[in-house]
């Protein structure tokens, strides 16, 4: 027992001893290899200086490092940085800018795009980059094996983007329809290196090169970064690549930093309390309900809280108005998945506007989003510069009038329960579908169910987890109203989003893949997001969403729900720190931040 | 399979959150049967009472579970407002105290409560508003509800005036009172444990006893069944379990699903011990006159036999309680349990995660964490009792 | 006894085809597949889904799938492929294993460490407050559920910051030298291993107490104070290794509450485990990394029941195996 307690007693000592924090690794990098060329002299506030490492929080860690079939955030936000493309895209500033191709011109038919590549680039094996690279990129994106997502990108109407190379260093992309994006999405196929991974994507295993277990040397990147180091479960390290053609103001070649680390942590509030602990050194997904917390604590632990204003991400719930495409057993094409009773309800545009009328938006905000939230009405938020429109049709909270417009259906409360009946009788109600581990959707479906009493519609709120409700969603449509959200993509240009606005896309949630056009104001939508798509003129381009957003909101199929407002904490300890609402929030440009040494 | 009986099996596997509560029972509930074997002094019933008479502690949990179920019941009556109702002038409102004595000094029989106001809407303060006291009235009118399911009422035991508002424990993130919640929650989370053994024990003494009284091939299939089971750590069988019930049917048969699981996981151990007795029962002279009288042999199971283990099974169904309650509190914690808006004790701690509500709303999570606590307290005290009540050696007189 | 053993080794073969079965039969009822989280991404077609669907070979019927894994598990050790990790099955679970291990390990040291010597102090203090008092703690951590001791921990260790708040080793780990990688690993791993071993701390302790008096009740514990030895060296040398003797096997048996206790304290704590890991998996439906997961997860409990049989065996000489 003695010895019990000695081994107790020093172990207590050993932990009082032992209290460090993260070291700090003095850099002693040198840069050896003589620049490219044409090097790329990156924007950034202040020039900086060698050395040090930036800690980031995930949720889970990285799936490959293959960005080629990179599909979720955990993988994309680490291949991101490994990669390069032809063209990349600054998030302040919201352009394309130049990344392997130094320049390019857009045909004005919106059809060519001739890309000119910088001389001297290199993958971080030192092998050159080139036109043939480029060309195998692309020829990977466009394989009907490997499918990747960016491919929908590359395909308009059935037919594929041509690419070609005059000569090494010129590519020159065709599209089959003008393209008002065509620089946004050639930036969006990742350079790999074709003298590595060509074989393997022959031979039918392209898939599997680049996996989390491959051993950190032989991945060959394009992008600042290269491998360091992975421990399954625990952490991915990026160091920087000592052959990126990306240069300061004074010539110096990028990344400063030594090293980037991706530190595995499962959820929300364990992230929060890793940066409280100092371990991390910024978040770029915290809960609003901490915002106060951090606001409060910049002096004490020195670092800034950025206020970024509305997300780009959104929060709204639709009616289920979708019909049977496919032939599935026991159903016709062209059924309608809801009771014949509610869909008539739903497909009734003064009922959906009395819905949105009848929730109280603003109530939500100090409860839910702890004060941090704006009401919101467009899926291009208030946090997109370019595309917000403040000026757009919307049915705000307004209780009378959401009963008044019920009763001017034709419905009453005829047997006392608090409920209006239709003309036959049914009970006006639906159930309302989210997913259970998002606490903020749960609470706004809270909300809504309670508000919607108020004015005589039953709503039972029903959290499903994510996998079931994917189904439901995909699948089975086995819903009555379903509320989830939708994030921006990069570029936050409403041409990305032609799944979801067009009447034949597969997100066009409130009635997907359509065959044709079935109401006068999707038509109309069609025909404007192909506006959207090939004008190069942004005023003709905005006009066009302008219309689309206002048919959306006058038609309420888009219930609109507040949206959360960003607010990053990161640690002062960094220079050109520059967050923004455009993903990835952080680290977009890391390869410009550096360790502020003092004075 | 002649090992069972001196192999110190975990006879309860009590669901994920109680711990094994220890060997040797098989051992006592044998001496027992043996001593039920040779007609007792007294009537069973009796000597139980002296014993548990002399355990205080197993007393007050038996008093503290009985009001707990008690409240349980009347939760409709008891709580102010309704489990759903949200104040949204009133989210994150501080418990509030009652006072019997106002700002002048004098003194009131009834006690009252403060009228407050959101001072920092951003720190969620509320200052009391002292020139508005509202006292408690008893008997007041308040939602309607259904007793029981059955008794219709719109009094509720204590309630406060409009615009007052009462809310001694608190309101959670929409602004519903905590207490409310706590007592509709109860429901849930006291019946699931009871409901959860009822079904698992009942399945567990069946198998149990035929396979001991059987034997055979019956006996073989059911205790690799019961192996194949214990041998998967509880809550990965949980959770794999839980992944096969899609929950998207009404909150109440969400519970029933939870219950299912729970119970689907408990029978195995139980029945491996029932077994046990059964094996060492069956030898009594009394099993062997009940055959050779020509007695249905099911007749004999459940007439002669396991009647025999009831000791032993009402010790550990009430040592088992707690588990299924902590089952279910676990559920919820993950995310997969009771759902919202429905209340549950798990439900309820699960508004509690996080930095911001462990430092500023403390009683979100003391207040059903406490209710949690006591409630398996509670119920181990009762259980520990049972078993020295009910241990025969004790019974016997023999050494303590 | 070498036949008992051999028999035992043997039956676990069949206990874990029928985990295996069971496994798959659960997941092949839950709705949907793994590719249902795909299916939300705008970007990503039906079409790329299908030839996911065929790559993984989630159009077979089931099955063909529950063929093709045993024939892969059989023959070749293959566990599958983890479809969202694009690594063997077996080389992200050992990793998760290991850290399990350790966590119940450590938790097993608590444990032991602490029950052990409590319950021989009750014991030897019968009677006296310090046993009741021992008592009435002991119920009281029964009673307390593990999620609270580990929340609770956990504001601990944030507000004090003695103890980091979760995870398995600092960044800067493998710069330390080899004192300080101890400390690392001590300090992180201090507090889920006290959550997680208090929970079968109190049973424990009982046991130890209630074995200790026992064996003090015994005759040659009387012979011995007679002779006039110190109580010290009654209880110490005699009766202490005769009453530790039962707890030996417990050993084995409580693996499996360590493995079910670790599962809470890993989320808590985000330690890296086989817990964590199952049910990520569990809810993406990473069908092969379930199934190797519960599989690993009962090989242990099986293990350490065996093993807690075999010491029984060869302690206690009055059972008979036939």
């Amino acid at each position: 027992m003695r010895l019990a307690r000695t081994v107790h007693l020093a172990t207590l000592l050993l932990l009082a001893a032992g209290c460090g924090k993260n070291g700090k690794t003095a850099s002693g990098y040198r840069d050896t290899i003589p620049l490219p060329a044409d090097t790329m002299i990156t924007r950034m506030a202040s020039v900086g200086s060698y050395g040090g490492r930036f800690v980031i929080g995930e949720t889970t860690g990285p799936k490959t490092f293959n960005a080629m079939i990179a599909n979720e955030t955990s993988s994309t936000d680490v291949t991101n940085r490994m990669f390069a493309a032809l063209t990349n895209f600054d998030n302040i500033t919201q352009q394309d800018t130049p990344a392997i191709a130094k320049s390019w011109e857009i045909s004005p038919d919106g059809m060519t795009g001739t890309f000119h590549l910088r001389h001297g680039a290199r993958f971080s094996d030192g092998h050159p980059i080139s036109a043939d690279d480029i060309l195998f990129s692309f020829s990977v994106a466009l394989d009907s094996i490997v499918h990747p997502s960016v491919q929908d990108l590359l395909i308009q109407n059935g037919k594929k983007w041509q690419i070609s190379a005059p000569d090494s260093y010129t590519i020159v992309i065709h599209t089959p329809q003008p393209s008002a994006l065509l620089v946004s999405i050639a930036g969006s196929v990742p350079v790999m290196p074709k003298h590595v991974l060509e074989a393997p994507f022959k031979s039918g295993s392209f898939q599997a090169m680049y996996s989390v277990s491959t051993a950190p040397d032989s991945i060959v990147t394009s992008g600042p970064w290269r491998v360091k180091e992975q421990v399954a479960g625990e952490k991915t390290v990026l160091s920087r690549n000592p052959y990126w053609f990306g240069v300061d103001a004074a010539g110096h070649r990028l990344p400063y930093l030594d090293e980037l680390v991706y530190l595995i942590v499962p959820d929300q509030d364990a992230l929060d309390l890793k940066f409280r602990s100092g371990e991390l050194d910024g978040l770029d997904n915290p809960k609003p309900e901490n915002y106060r917390f951090y606001a409060d604590n910049q002096q004490k632990m020195n670092f800034t809280l950025h206020d970024l204003g509305p997300r780009m991400s959104t929060n709204f719930f639709w009616f289920n108005l979708n019909k049977v495409r496919k032939q599935v057993p026991g159903k016709k094409v062209g059924q309608i998945y809801v009771a014949p009773e509610k869909y008539a309800w739903f497909n009734n545009a003064t009922f959906r506007k009395a819905v949105s009328m009848a929730i109280d938006r603003q109530s939500m905000i100090p409860s839910i989003f702890f004060g941090d939230a704006v009401k919101n009405w467009s899926q291009m938020t208030a946090g997109n510069k370019v595309w917000f429109d403040s000026t757009l049709v919307h049915y705000d909270y307004d209780p009378d009038q959401a009963k008044k417009l019920l009763a001017s259906l034709g419905w009453k409360d005829k047997n006392g329960d608090g409920f209006l009946e239709d003309a036959q009788g049914h009970t006006i109600g639906f159930s309302l579908k989210t997913n259970s581990d998002n606490k903020i959707r749960v609470g706004m479906g809270n909300f809504i169910k309670d508000d919607l009493a108020k004015v005589g519609i039953k709503v039972t709120l029903v959290p499903l987890d994510f996998n079931t409700l994917i189904t439901t969603l995909r699948e089975t449509f086995d819903y009555d109203a379903m509320l989830l959200g939708l994030e921006s993509a990069t570029p936050p240009d409403p041409g990305m989003g032609g799944n979801v606005w067009r009447s034949s896309g597969r997100t066009h949630y409130w009635n997907e893949t359509q065959p044709k056009p079935e109401t006068p104001q999707e038509a109309r939508i069609d025909h404007l997001m192909d506006v959207i798509s090939s004008s190069n003129d942004m005023a003709t381009r905005k006009a066009a969403w302008h219309e689309i957003a206002n048919t959306v909101n006058e038609q309420c199929w888009i219930e609109w729900l507040p949206t959360i407002v960003l607010k990053l904490p990161v640690s002062n300890r960094f220079g050109n720190v520059e967050p923004s609402v455009i993903p990835h929030r952080l680290i977009w440009n890391i390869d410009r931040v550096y360790v502020k040494h003092p004075a | 399979m002649t090992e069972s009986l001196a192999k110190p099996v975990v006879p309860v596997p009590a669901g994920p959150g109680a711990a094994a509560p220890g060997t040797g029972r098989g051992h006592d509930a044998i001496a027992m049967a043996d001593a039920f074997g040779a007609a007792p002094p007294q009537s069973p019933g009796r000597i139980f009472w002296r014993q548990i008479q002399k355990s205080p502690v197993a007393i007050a949990g038996g008093a503290v579970l009985l009001l707990f179920y008690a409240c349980a019941a009347l939760a409709p009556f008891l709580a102010p407002y309704s489990q759903e109702q949200m104040d949204r002038q009133g989210y994150f409102h501080p418990p509030q105290r009652l006072h019997w004595r106002d700002d002048a000094g004098k003194f009131h029989l009834t006690p009252f409560v403060y009228g407050t106001q959101l001072d920092d809407p951003g720190a969620f303060h509320y200052a009391d508003v002292r020139s508005q006291p509202f006292p408690l009235r008893a008997f007041v009118h308040g939602a309607p509800y259904r007793l029981l399911g059955v008794i219709r009422s719109d009094r509720h035991l204590f309630g406060v005036a409009a615009p007052g508002r009462v809310y001694l424990l608190g309101t959670d993130s929409f602004g519903r009172d905590v207490l409310s919640r706590l007592l509709y929650g109860s429901q849930i989370s006291l019946t699931v444990g009871i409901v959860g053994i009822a079904i698992s024990f009942t399945i567990g003494l069946l198998l149990g006893g035929i396979s001991g009284y059987f034997g055979g091939t019956i006996d073989t299939v059911i205790m690799r069944a019961t192996e194949l089971l214990l041998s998967i750590p509880s809550l990965y069988l949980i959770i794999a379990l839980r992944a096969v019930f899609p929950i998207d049917l009404p909150s109440q048969q969400v519970y029933l699903g939870i219950v299912v699981i729970l119970a689907f996981i408990g029978w195995a151990g139980l029945a491996r011990v029932i077994r046990g007795l059964v094996l060492s029962i069956k030898r009594n002279e009394f099993v062997t006159a009940a055959e050779a009288l020509g007695m249905s042999r099911l007749r004999i199971i459940a007439r002669h036999i396991l009647p025999n283990t009831l000791t032993f099974v009402i010790v550990a169904a009430t040592i088992s309680v707690p588990g299924y309650i902590l089952g279910e509190v676990v559920l919820s914690f993950l995310g997969v349990g009771v759902q919202e808006p429905s209340a549950s004790w798990g439900n309820m701690l699960n508004q509690a995660r996080g930095v911001r509500a462990l430092t500023s709303f403390p009683w979100l999570l003391y207040v059903p964490g406490a209710a949690i606590f006591l409630t398996v307290m509670a119920f181990n005290f009762l259980g520990d009792g049972l078993r020295d009540a009910l241990d025969p050696r004790r019974v016997s007189g023999g050494k303590s | 006894m070498r036949t008992y053993v051999l028999r035992r080794i043997l039956q676990i073969l069949p206990l874990l085809l029928g985990i295996s079965a069971l496994t798959f039969l659960l997941l092949q009822l839950a709705p949907g597949d793994f590719l249902n989280q795909f299916a939300e991404n705008p970007a990503i077609s039906p079409e790329m889904l299908d030839s996911m669907r065929r790559r993984f070979g989630l159009d077979q019927p089931w099955w063909v799938q529950y063929g093709m894994y045993l024939k892969n598990v059989l023959f070749h050790f293959d566990f599958g492929e983890s479809f969202s990790r694009h690594q063997p099955v077996f080389v992200v679970l050992r990793e998760g294993l290991a850290n399990t291990l350790m966590l119940a390990g450590a938790a097993a040291v608590v444990t032991w460490g602490l029950a052990i010597p409590l319950g021989v102090w009750a014991a030897v203090r019968q009677y006296s407050w310090i046993d009741k008092g021992l008592s009435l703690v002991a119920f009281v951590w029964l009673s307390v559920p593990e999620i609270l001791s580990g929340l609770l921990l956990l504001m601990l260790a944030a507000r004090t910051g003695w103890f980091p708040v979760g995870g398995m080793r600092s960044i800067d780990y493998e710069d330390l030298d080899w004192i300080g990688k101890t400390i690392d690993i001590l300090r992180h791993r201090a507090l889920p291993a006290f959550v997680v071993g208090l929970i079968p701390l109190a049973s424990r302790m009982r046991q130890m107490r209630g074995n200790l008096l026992d064996v003090l009740r015994l005759d040659y514990v009387t012979t011995a104070r007679s002779k006039g030895l110190d109580e010290h060296v009654v209880v110490f040398k005699h009766a202490l290794r005769n009453a530790l003797n039962p707890m030996i096997t417990l050993f084995g048996y409580t693996l499996g509450a360590l493995l079910s206790g670790s599962f809470i304290a890993e989320i808590i704590f985000s330690w890296p485990g086989l817990g964590r890991l199952t049910l990520d998996a569990l809810l993406t439906q990473d069908q092969y990394l379930v199934m190797g997961a519960i599989l690993m997860a009962s090989v242990m409990l099986i293990l350490g029941n065996l093993i807690a049989d075999l010491l029984l065996a060869a302690a206690d000489p009055r059972i008979t195996y036939d």
